[in-house]
């Protein structure tokens, strides 16, 4: 792993707009408007706006799953931009880890083969039993240890979802991105997965970004940002 | 809200789905009819080629070897009606060469007409300056092949009919053949006759026309026709009927005259020897008969004195003032001139020394000793020349020094008092012996009597109405042929290329079937949420399924009607390329569109039942599942591995034994049913391999503990839709076998075409005749004649007699209504033994060559109608006769007897196809009259792979080439007949090769609709840090996997299908067309499957993550 560094993610005067298209009067639509945001390592908070207003944009920004219209994106000290997608591609996997409202895992496999998927997209294969070893601490950590080799069309929502932390997690990431985590969820589990990240946050010393739409979700992440007008304010 | 509304409304809003179903449906639609309408095409097209053939020919009277006199035609046509058209033709073939190019071209009807002739043409008139007397005209194939056109000039060689068949004895020996100039005047198209054959050929025989007189006056043969050609309002029965009723003996070339005492006639034929049907019938009108039997003595030697060729005749008593009662079969009466030319008086000993003809007129000397009873003096008791036939080259001469009997003279021998006895009496008989004796000794399959003498028991009755009540034509080896309903047959029973593309068809429909399937139902599995909302709404399964069906039915309807005129493009496409690349499989036609309405009906009918059924099963699956899963998607998670299956292992187990069973199933080599039994196990491990795919992809379901990477993780995608994998691997594997193992029965037959067992016979050249060669050319005195015997080399001749027939080879797509019989000294050929027996009716008693099944003597019929056993091969068997071993093939004979020819032997594909093969004994029997052989192999015998025999070859071509005799290498000759079928295996193959075009569309339609599905997961495994190409790396491994599974599935099978193939290497495998094939679908396919799975990544899969 690379040296931790001070800051997670750096973002600097980015913006982020996208052609209109047929409305000739307002002929770009600016989302983020040239956007200054440090994530020291080891912070958290929940990002919270009314819908449409460019949540998940900024979240992919953050993740480098796009690319700002303008401004630079630095992710553990490294500047992102011009870099090449396989560049790119290999920051993701070393240094971010992602859950979405969807857990998306993959039906095929087991709870432990799907948590190993990411460590195929590392430059490096780790050592294939330490890597099972830190899967099946993070399996106890979250309370599957017994469904190790369960399908996922074997586990609950809640557990599918704790599953896919899991699989966020297991290339030991500086950042956590997470997009509406709970969306798919009961209160119940929604309340125990936040729980989960935030511990986690703190046990595993990881930034934790979450974006969500839900004030409970917001609150239980602790500190809570809102974009509004392309800015985020505290 | 109308249930239709509904249905219009998803055909429309689901639109491009639909489209891609119809496209589906069109294709198969398009497909079927396409297929269909080629078979309705060729049929159309030999019926018309037919018609061109016959034009306004109706019933024919063919006279074979007996020429007839040409007022019989008017006769008939004043019997049948005054305005009917019969036209008398002098038809013959010979050979034609380009005086200016050398262009030689053999086989070459010759015909000599007259304005009726014309009439029966399409255009019913003569061509222009046909009155001209030097008129030519040839006919466009001739033209073509010869390089001629008018005022070329040809020199045409035909052979003189003589009074009788150049195998029998005394038939002199005048020159066999003779040419002839010929001016062209007209190249002829259809319309004037251009096409004209009485075959049921397709390919039309190279043709000359000229004024029957001029013919009639180079085959010396004035006033004579051998054809009558009837137009075509003529009934044949009738037409049959009126020439029983109109014939002459002249025109059976018969002739009569008082003899002896009152009341007695003699009757003679200038075919010298008489047919046993006419003696027969002058017995039953006569109140008194006799046969008489003249001969050549070429010695009558008592004790030294020796006097040289003396005619001999034998005559029972009666009738006659010579031979009495009491004259014994030992017993010989001679002339008063012989009796003091050799001192003999009755009771001294005389050897009568004569010649007969054995096989190819070798001559064998024999000689028979009689006791004297009697000497009478030449002149009195009617003792004088009219005992003599006209033997041709005896009696048509000046003196002894001009005899050409067809035996050897020695001029040397005629003294004095011969040349004098010539003088006063001719050909008068020097002695008499019995009838009995005469035929024991001159009998032969030409006849046993020279003239008959008889005193009718009607006398004042004409002597022809006496004789039709006993004779018919028909025995006299006269043949009427109703030739439009033969025509008619031999199209309706052709050759079946509708039914032939059908089939060759069938994997494109397959897989434009299976293809408008998935996509039908990756359509449905779009809709899942509807389907699950719909039923939870209320709706039954059943009717939802109904809605589907509905719409599918519109689907089918709007893509079968859509597919009729793609169909017009693929019959358009067929029938251009059986004119241009495929033409071997369908020579010599020319191809007219053309279709049936019923054609059209059943290919629309079948390909809705087909396309609903298919649709009702993709359905099926979808409505089956729980709607609630269907509303909440979560159908994609419901699938478990534990689930028991056990379907595919019974499939495993039960194809796999039966490919095992066909494998080593008891099975005679080289046939049909083992060829049929390799095939199955090929497919059956085809089945086996699919099944044993589909337990192998459930095995990759069983957890493990470590990911070995991004590949086998796309490989375990394919447990996902095991279905639509399988369907992947299935497809690929059934298009690879297909094409695969179909290609290798290609044959070659310049492979190992010195080995006896292959379609050569191992024989180095083969030969066929225009005009026959009377000589043995294997024996010494024709190796002799013909300076073979100063060649270098070991060789053999082996040589068939022929009887013409329809081309019963694949050659001909019409149904070969009288194949062409051959004969063969099976002795010679068994001693060879020749060519692979892919069946025996049953061994020989010894156990050897099969070809001495010829030579067994088979039991008659029921009926009486004798049997001779015959070998044939097998394609020509069961393809152009469909007949098995053990069936008979009924001939007649120019007698009119009818013998059947039991099939005893099929051979794998030869030089032979084509013809019936029986022994040469009993080829002379049934046909005395076809004399000589047309029909040459040649062989190196033990030497044969370290010689050439090219010299030999080019001898006996340069040696016959007058008789239209062109020896060719075997191989070439076999490759013309494999021709056929590694055309229709081209042909095949390019369906099979669309047809796995289409399955990889399919292939890459599973990919795209596969990454649409799993575009979520997909956008997940970017943000995990995957590159999109690393990802479409582990698509294509996924979808890579499942082409490569199938390929090497196909392949498998298709080394199975082969593999007698490979081990006895009898064909060639064309292993680069393969190579090529396998390559292509190998690439192609995976190329499919990048291009699918680059284009679906495209897209923003993180869009695909919150869309969902």
């Amino acid at each position: 792993m690379a040296e931790f560094s001070k800051s997670s993610v750096e973002l600097q005067g980015v913006s982020k707009w996208y052609e209109s298209g047929s409305n000739e009067a307002t002929p770009v639509r600016r989302i983020l408007d040239g956007m200054d945001l440090t994530v020291n390592e080891g912070e958290r908070f929940a990002i919270v706006g009314p819908s449409g207003c460019g949540k998940s944009t900024l979240l992919n920004i953050l993740g480098t799953l796009d690319a700002p219209s303008e401004g630079k994106v630095i992710v553990d000290g490294i500047d992102t931009s011009g870099l090449s997608e396989d560049e790119i591609a290999r920051i993701r996997s070393e240094k971010i880890g992602f859950i979405f409202q969807m857990h998306h895992l993959l039906p095929q496999c087991t709870a432990l083969e799907n948590v190993l998927v990411p460590t195929l997209a590392l430059a490096t294969r780790p050592d294939p039993v330490s890597a099972m070893e830190r899967a099946k601490r993070l399996f106890e950590r979250v309370g599957l240890a017994d469904k190790l080799n369960s399908q996922p069309g074997q586990l609950s929502g809640g557990e599918r979802q704790r599953v896919a932390v899991v699989r966020a997690l297991i290339n030991s990431p500086k950042l956590l991105l997470a997009d509406e985590p709970t969306g798919a969820l009961d209160e119940d589990n929604a309340r125990r997965l936040m729980d989960l990240l935030v511990e986690l946050n703190g046990s595993e010393r990881l930034s934790l970004i979450v974006v969500t739409h839900d004030r409970a979700v917001a609150e239980a992440v602790g500190s809570i940002r809102t974009l509004n007008r392309g800015k985020l304010e505290s | 809200m109308t249930p239709f509304r509904l249905i219009f409304s998803s055909l429309f809003h689901y639109r491009w789905i639909n489209l891609s179903v119809l496209a589906g449906v069109a294709l198969t639609s398009a497909i079927l009819s396409g297929a269909l309408v080629v078979g309705d095409s060729v049929k159309e097209s030999l019926r018309r080629n037919a018609a061109s053939r016959l034009s306004k020919i109706g019933p024919a009277m063919l006279g074979g070897e007996r020429y007839f006199s040409v007022s019989l035609a008017d006769r008939l046509a004043a019997d049948l009606g005054g305005e009917t058209v019969l036209a008398p033709v002098l038809q013959i073939t010979g050979t034609a060469s380009n005086r200016e190019g050398g262009r030689r071209v053999n086989q070459v009807q010759i015909l000599g007409v007259d304005d009726r002739f014309w009439a029966l043409s399409n255009r019913g008139e003569a061509p222009e300056a046909f009155a001209d007397e030097r008129w030519i005209g040839i006919n466009e194939p001739l033209a073509d092949r010869i390089g001629a056109g008018v005022d070329d000039t040809l020199i045409v060689r035909v052979e003189i009919p003589g009074a009788l068949s150049k195998d029998a004895p005394l038939s002199g020996e005048s020159e066999q053949s003779t040419p002839f100039s010929a001016a062209v005047t007209a190249v002829l198209d259809g319309e004037d006759f251009g096409l004209y054959s009485l075959k049921a050929e397709q390919v039309p025989p190279a043709t000359i026309f000229l004024r029957r007189e001029r013919l009639e006056a180079i085959l010396e043969q004035s006033g004579r026709a051998n054809l009558i050609l009837g137009e075509n309002t003529i009934e044949a029965g009738p037409f049959a009927a009126a020439a029983e009723k109109a014939w002459n003996l002249d025109d059976l070339q018969l002739k009569v005259s008082p003899v002896g005492e009152s009341g007695v006639s003699q009757i003679v034929s200038s075919r010298v020897f008489f047919d046993g049907a006419i003696v027969r019938a002058l017995e039953k009108i006569s109140s008194e008969s006799s046969p008489v039997l003249t001969y050549l003595a070429t010695d009558i030697v008592a004790d030294e004195k020796r006097t040289p060729y003396s005619m001999v005749s034998g005559v029972a008593s009666g009738l006659n003032g010579i031979v009495g009662a009491d004259l014994s079969d030992d017993q010989i009466i001679l002339s008063q001139w012989l009796a003091d030319d050799l001192s003999t008086k009755p009771g001294d000993k005389v050897s009568l020394v004569y010649n007969v003809v054995g096989a190819g007129r070798a001559l064998v000397e024999q000689t028979r000793l009689f006791t004297v009873a009697g000497v009478k003096p030449i002149g009195e008791a009617g003792w004088d020349q009219s005992w003599t036939p006209e033997f041709p080259g005896i009696f048509d001469v000046e003196g002894l020094d001009d005899w050409e009997p067809g035996i050897p003279i020695d001029r040397d021998r005629i003294r004095d008092k011969d040349d004098e006895f010539w003088d006063q009496y001719k050909a008068t008989p020097k002695a008499f012996v019995s009838l009995g004796a005469a035929r024991s000794m001159w009998a032969n399959r030409f006849g046993d009597a020279t003239a008959v003498r008889f005193r009718l028991r009607e006398p004042g009755v004409s002597l022809e109405d006496q004789l039709r009540t006993h004779l018919g034509l028909s025995e006299l080896g006269i043949v009427f042929r109703d030739l439009p309903s033969e025509a008619e047959a031999a199209v309706a029973n052709s050759f079946d290329f509708g039914a032939l593309f059908a089939s060759m068809s069938f994997f494109l429909i397959v897989a434009a079937l299976v293809l408008s399937g998935l996509v039908f139902l990756f359509g449905i599995e779009q809709r899942s949420h509807q389907i699950g909302l719909l039923l939870a709404m209320g709706f039954t399964r059943g009717r939802v399924r109904k809605y589907f069906l509905i719409e599918a039915l519109f689907l089918s309807l709007a893509g079968a009607v859509t597919g009729l005129f793609g169909g017009y493009l693929y019959t358009r496409l067929a029938l251009h390329g059986m004119s241009g690349v495929w033409q071997e499989a369908a020579a010599g036609i020319e191809f007219t569109y053309s279709l049936r309405l019923e054609t059209l009906l059943i290919s629309f009918f079948v390909t809705i039942l087909v396309s609903l059924m298919v649709v009702w099963w993709a359905s099926r699956r979808v409505t089956a599942i729980h709607p609630g899963t269907l509303i909440s998607g979560s159908e994609d998670l419901s699938f478990s591995s534990t689930g028991r299956r056990p379907l595919d292992r019974i499939l495993l187990v039960v194809s796999a034994v039966g490919a095992l069973g066909c494998l080593f199933a008891p099975k005679v080599e080289g046939t049909m049913a083992a060829q049929g039994l390799f095939f199955g196990a090929g497919f059956l491990i085809t089945v086996a391999g699919v099944a044993l795919a589909s337990i192998m992809i459930r095995r990759l379901l069983r957890p493990s503990q470590v990911l070995k990477s991004l590949g086998s993780l796309g490989r375990q995608h394919t447990v996902r839709r095991r279905g639509r994998s399988l369907a992947v691997i299935g497809l690929m594997a059934a298009g690879v076998f297909m094409v695969t193992a179909i290609n290798s029965f290609r044959l070659d037959g310049t492979r190992g075409a010195e080995r006896r067992d292959a379609g050569t016979g191992g024989f180095a050249y083969v030969g066929e005749s225009t005009l026959p060669v009377y000589d043995d050319l294997d024996g010494e005195a024709g190796r002799e004649k013909f300076g073979l015997d100063r060649l270098n080399g070991s060789f053999s001749i082996v040589s068939f007699r022929v009887s013409d027939g329809d081309d019963a080879s694949c050659l001909n797509l019409n149904r070969a209504q009288r194949p062409r019989l051959m004969g063969v000294d099976s002795g010679k050929i068994a001693a060879i033994d020749p060519f692979n027996f892919t069946g025996v009716i049953k061994e020989t008693a010894d156990g050897g060559s099969p070809w001495r099944l010829l030579n067994e003597k088979q039991s008659d019929l029921s009926d009486g109608m004798p049997v001779i056993a015959g070998i044939v091969d097998q394609n020509t068997a069961t393809y152009a006769l469909q007949k098995g071993i053990g069936d008979t093939v009924i001939y007649e004979t120019v007698s009119g007897q009818s013998f059947a020819v039991l099939i005893c032997g099929f051979l794998e594909t030869s030089i032979l196809q084509g013809s019936l093969v029986i022994d040469e004994a009993s080829f002379i029997r049934f046909f005395p009259d076809a004399g000589g052989y047309r029909f040459f192999l040649l062989d190196g015998g033990e030497l044969r792979e370290k010689q050439s025999l090219e010299p030999v070859a080019a001898h006996l071509t340069r040696m016959f080439g007058d008789l239209g005799l062109e020896m060719r290498p075997a191989s070439d000759r076999l490759n013309e007949f494999n021709a056929v079928q590694n055309t229709y295996l081209s042909i095949f193959s390019t369906l099979g090769g669309l047809g796995i075009f289409l399955g990889t569309l399919g292939l890459a339609v599973i990919v795209s609709r596969n990454v649409m599905e799993r575009r979520g997961q997909l956008g997940v495994m970017q943000a995990m840090g995957f590159t999109r190409k690393r990802l479409a790396g582990m698509v294509l491994s996924e979808h890579g996997f499942l082409h490569l599974s199938g390929v090497f599935i196909g392949l498998v099978s298709a080394f199975c299908a082969v593999f007698p193939e490979l081990r006895g290497g009898s064909s060639t495998l064309p292993w680069g067309l393969l190579a090529g094939i396998n390559l292509a679908v190998l690439v192609g396919g995976l190329v499919f499957c990048w291009v699918a799975a680059r284009a679906v990544l495209r897209g923003n899969l993180m869009e695909a993550i919150r869309l969902e």
